[in-house]
């Protein structure tokens, strides 16, 4: 009864910890419509910024709270606002994934730079004191935590209805214009909300700090549990999300106390807060579906079979020529981003032409290299059978809650089923070894063998030109006006009876055969399959530098994949920025939301000179201020148009 | 239009420093050939380049390490110390008149890096000193492939560890159970209540298996075994755990983040265990710094002199002086302390082959050093052989927030009889 007690009050601590981050969240997505992936990661850069100024130049601890929490986090909300999350209000959800995601990387990647990996001291608040509660020491620090998570839920839920400025900030999420007309000042209110939200990740990064330790990957990490609380809020109500939180970390509490302590449970230990995400968005009814677009990237014309085949072959005409000239060792950079390329091109399918989101490509891909190095340890053909192979079912597994998850939470249960394979299925020593890592061979078809550098880059290279021609050829037909279907409207295509279940499971199928092809592909060329290389973490710089070459068109994905495979090769020449593998990725991707066609189509139309016959025709500006106004919009003309409406000032 | 300029800048840094993508010199002064050996008056050794990355008067080691990527700096210490060392060496005039050359491999923490770095270093440098990444995997078939004299910090897999070419020897078949053995007869009672803590990846598990059957062997009993994920939110229930059940003896297989963190816990639930022994992972700046008072107590075996008797050890201060002059901002480490090591044992031989260096000369000279002992910082070992024929160890306690020694006085503890074989 006493273990029982001792457990309980752990994991209401533990999972007020889990509600602070995920109210912040909540309050972020209920007052911008958009879903912050880097709120954790604003926590963790916080966190970092109070232990500079708490415990490394040792200012008082209020003044150091304040400073944090009143100017450095709000600063940096507000920045955030004015700079990318203004453009992102009627953006596509891929643009708003795209850019929240960089902002994940650039965080993380500037921390690493700015505070180096070494022992940091973070003492709790009021520490080292506490008192006995039954069989447990509660620590002032955690008494704090669970005080501060019961204090945000409830000055949370009076702030959102009962104040003007809460009421104004849900108002103008629903609906900017009326809000307007009513008197709210739509840019004010944004900023504010964003600056609450970067203080509430803030807290939540300081509140975490001492108990985690000053650790990047954790801290960031540490809030997509907090996911799970913040889908059983429904992204909605933050009292609700408070009571999500507790429940998981009870649940996990009770899991170290009764769970029996062998390795295999551990795992399932550790998985508790992405399975319960899981759960979470398959149960808990969907909050109404926001009117917008997922994806805003226009599809590019479709090619001919003929013209497909020439450009297949003067790609490998071109690769055959680059390889002869270029020496071996700069060979394999460039085959990195070819393979990656390859990765890249199965979200073409799924996410450009269907609309589906994916953040786990490179798990799929770790699926492919896994078959590859079990069951064809010679690196023979059948390995890339074996990928295949147990990539669909896979896929088709995931599909699965995509056939009832759209949009923003088809995008969550994939970041969750990455992190729960990080956590349950390459770690185990049968999948990639006792190190995590495993010799790799390179493909040999009967009895020709792509050892050398050079042959194994033609093959990475064909292997990309024969699966994008693949696609094309099955844009033209009928699976491609399905997607193109599935991606304009799912509604309108039930309506008409088309069948969006099947559909939506053969497009993940085959995106996730492909991104398996490009990971055993890949382990071959790396020689070496590794459990972290495919980990949730690698499949967001994917999904970005996708979305930089386009999308929608398989040559963006070849695009993507080189410019992917440049970073490692820059970073080694730019020692100072040493984590510049996830800063770079991290910068393009906040910088893409004005242009989600990617570069492919934007050099296509300047070939064609088409940018500038385009503005012309469509004669509409994107934004008020292109107008060409020079007279600002000033209380007075509210006024008028008060009068004029007839209307009280 | 950002994008396309910031990628098309990007692209060009790329193109531009194409071609040197992992060089980093850094060479000593010549001063002047004054090294007792050679009849050359000015600077060089006479016999010409006798081998890959020898020439007439320089001889170019590599040292591979993780030093960018996704945890920046892990093993920096380990270039720097060979670059101290290669530093001294030089000043005194080098080896046979040739003066020693560093250079660096990053491999970007990561597999594939290894095995490019590895694979660049093989055509550039006539040996890899005190080479440190924990990605050793992936560059296996490049090492194989290469054959040059690898003396690395340490090994991360067993591969490795097999080639002959490879010192000093080592194999995990036998460990050193000095350390266990000294706390099963200094505090009997409280190994007889002992408790591990892992983390739950394979490698982690393996060696948790083995520290077990290890320490069992010398009296421990383990009655508590606890995995624990990477990420683990809250170990206060672990550390409930512990006092639940009484126990008085406690070690780990994990890094110094999880380490730190439990110990924290305990220190706040009241956990008292007499017997914290925190491996090696935890003799370090950062472990001292992150635990703060929640380490005092704990433990430490060691197997090379203690950091701490700099002004006892000429040897050590050696390292410390030297390091400071070349990487000022970087505190001694352990990682450090054995790159430096392997760095006096590539001097040491090559001055014993004499100015026809050449790779094979140096693995022969390697194998035949039967007593090498870095001048009093570690104990005497047989280079050339897997097989300890002894084991040593020192034990060192946190007091006062730094390691201080315990056992013994001086020097260190040498059995043959703690040389335990795994599986009998």
């Amino acid at each position: 009864m006493t273990e029982l007690l001792a457990f309980t009050i752990v994991g209401i601590v533990t999972g007020s910890i889990y509600a602070v981050a995920a109210s912040g969240l909540v309050v972020t997505y209920t007052t911008s419509g958009i879903f912050n992936i880097a709120h954790g990661a604003i926590g963790m850069f916080m966190a970092f910024v109070y232990w500079q100024v708490r415990f490394d130049w040792g200012w008082p601890t209020p003044l150091a709270l304040a400073f944090v929490l009143l100017f450095a986090a709000p600063l940096m909300g507000a920045g955030i606002e004015r700079t990318l999350a203004r453009n992102l209000g009627s953006a596509s959800l891929v643009s708003r994934l795209v850019v929240t995601i960089g902002l994940l990387l650039v965080l993380m990647g500037a921390a690493l730079n700015i505070w180096p990996p070494q022992g940091r001291r973070v003492d709790g608040f009021f520490s080292p004191g506490g008192f006995d509660l039954g069989p447990v020491f509660v620590t002032w620090h955690q008494t704090t935590t669970v005080l501060v998570a019961a204090a945000v839920a409830i000055g949370l839920r009076l702030l959102m209805f009962r104040t003007r400025a809460g009421v104004t900030m849900r108002a103008v999420v629903d609906h900017r214009g009326l809000a307007t007309l009513a008197g709210a000042r739509p840019a004010v209110s944004s900023t504010l909300s964003w600056a609450l939200g970067s203080s509430l990740a803030a807290l939540a990064g300081i509140l975490l700090a001492p108990v985690l330790q000053l650790n990047v990957q954790a801290l960031t990490l540490l809030v997509v549990n907090a996911y799970a609380a913040a889908m059983v809020g429904r992204l909605r109500s933050v009292p609700l999300t408070f009571v999500g939180a507790v429940v998981l970390g009870l649940v996990e509490s009770y899991a170290v106390g009764y769970l029996p302590d062998d390795g295999a449970f551990t795992n399932l230990r550790v998985a508790i807060p992405t399975l319960m995400l899981f759960l979470a968005l398959l149960v808990i009814p969907e909050v109404r579906v926001r009117a917008g677009t997922t994806i805003a990237a226009r599809m590019p014309r479709t090619v001919t079979l003929g013209r497909s085949l020439l450009a297949c072959a003067a790609l490998v005409a071109v690769a055959g020529a680059f390889a002869l000239a270029v020496d071996e060792g700069a060979l394999t950079e460039v085959a990195s981003g070819v393979a990656l390329g390859i990765v890249a091109l199965s979200l073409v399918p799924l996410t450009g032409w269907a609309g589906q989101v994916s953040l786990c490509q490179m798990t799929f891909a770790g699926l492919g290299a896994f078959g590859m190095v079990r069951f064809a340890s010679d690196g023979s053909a059948v390995g890339l059978l074996a990928a295949v192979a147990i990539a669909v079912p896979v896929g088709a597994l995931v599909a699965l809650p995509a056939l009832r998850l759209r949009g923003l939470y088809l995008a969550l249960a994939t970041l969750a089923f990455a992190v729960l394979m990080d956590n349950v299925f390459f770690i185990r020593s049968d999948v990639f070894g006792n190190l995590g890592a495993v010799e790799a061979e390179r493909l040999r078809i009967g009895g020709l063998s792509f050892e050398g550098d050079r042959a194994y880059f033609l093959l990475l290279v064909t292997v990309f030109g024969v699966l994008a021609v693949g696609l094309l050829a099955l844009r033209r037909g009928s699976f491609g006006r399905r997607l193109s279907a599935l991606r304009d409207s799912p509604v309108a295509c039930t309506m008409m009876g088309l069948d969006t279940t099947v559909t939506k499971l053969q497009v993940f199928a085959l995106s996730s055969a492909i991104a398996a092809v490009g990971g055993a592909l890949l382990a071959g060329l790396r020689q070496t399959a590794t459990a972290a290389d495919h980990t949730m973490f690698n499949s967001l710089p994917v999904v970005l530098l996708a979305v930089l070459g386009g999308i929608t068109a398989v040559s963006g994905a070849l695009v993507g994949g080189l410019v992917l495979a440049g970073f490692p090769v820059l970073a080694d020449n730019v020692s100072w920025l040493s984590s510049l593998a996830i800063l770079g990725p991290g910068l393009i991707g906040i910088t893409l939301a004005r242009r989600p066609d990617g570069l492919v189509l934007q050099a296509a139309d300047l070939w064609a000179g088409r940018e500038r016959l385009r503005a012309a025709a469509s004669g509409l500006p994107e934004r008020v201020e292109e107008l060409g106004l020079t007279v600002p919009f000033e209380d007075s003309h509210r006024a008028a148009i008060d009068r004029g409406l007839a209307l009280d000032a | 239009m950002r994008a396309r300029v910031v990628v098309f800048t990007l692209l060009a840094l790329v193109a531009g420093a194409c071609g040197n993508r992992s060089g980093d010199e850094d060479s000593g002064e010549p001063t002047g050939g004054d090294d007792g050996g050679s009849t050359e008056v000015s600077a060089g050794s006479g016999a010409g380049a006798t081998d890959v990355g020898v020439t007439d008067d320089t001889i170019t080691i590599g040292v591979i390490a993780d030093l960018t990527g996704v945890v920046p700096g892990l093993f920096k210490a380990a270039p720097d110390a060979v670059k101290a060392y290669a530093e001294m060496v030089n000043e005194a005039g080098g080896i046979h008149g040739r003066q020693l050359v560093v250079e660096v491999f990053d491999t970007g923490t990561n597999d594939n890096g290894n095995r490019l770095a590895y694979e660049d270093a093989c055509d550039a440098v006539f040996a890899s000193v005190g080479s440190e990444s924990a990605f050793d995997t992936g560059g296996v078939e490049a090492v194989t492939e290469c054959g040059f004299p690898h003396l690395a910090g340490f090994t991360t897999d067993d591969a490795i560890d097999e080639l002959p070419f490879v010192f000093p020897r080592t194999t995990a078949e036998y460990a050193n159970v000095g350390p266990a053995r000294w706390f099963a007869e200094e505090f009997p009672d409280a190994v007889a209540n002992a408790a591990i803590v892992h983390g739950n990846i394979p490698v982690t598990e393996r060696s948790a298996d083995q520290l077990i059957e290890a320490r069992e062997a010398v009296g421990w009993s383990f009655a508590y075994r606890q995995a624990a994920g990477t990420l683990e939110s809250n170990y206060t229930p672990i550390a409930l755990e512990l006092k639940n059940r009484g126990i008085q003896a406690l070690t780990w297989v994990y890094d110094v983040n999880n380490i730190v963190r439990l110990q924290k816990a305990m220190r706040e639930q009241g956990v008292t265990i007499p017997v914290v022994d925190v491996t090696t992972q935890g003799y370090s700046q950062d472990y001292l710094e992150a635990a703060g008072p929640a380490a005092e107590g704990s433990y430490v075996g060691l197997t090379h002199v203690l950091l701490e008797e700099a002004d006892e050890i000429p040897a050590l201060e050696e390292y410390v002086t030297w390091l400071a002059e070349v990487a000022p901002d970087e505190e001694p480490t352990s990682n450090g302390l054995q790159a430096w090591i392997r760095a006096e044992m590539f001097v040491e031989a090559a001055t014993a082959v004499g100015p026809e260096l050449t790779r094979d000369a140096l693995i022969a000279e390697l194998e035949g050093m039967t007593d090498f002992d870095a001048d009093g910082l570690i104990p005497p070992i047989d280079v050339g052989d897997p097989v300890p024929k002894q084991a040593c160890f020192v034990i060192a306690q946190v007091r006062d927030g730094a390691y201080v020694r315990v056992f013994p006085e001086t020097g260190f503890q040498c059995s043959a009889d703690d040389v335990y074989q795994y599986g009998g």
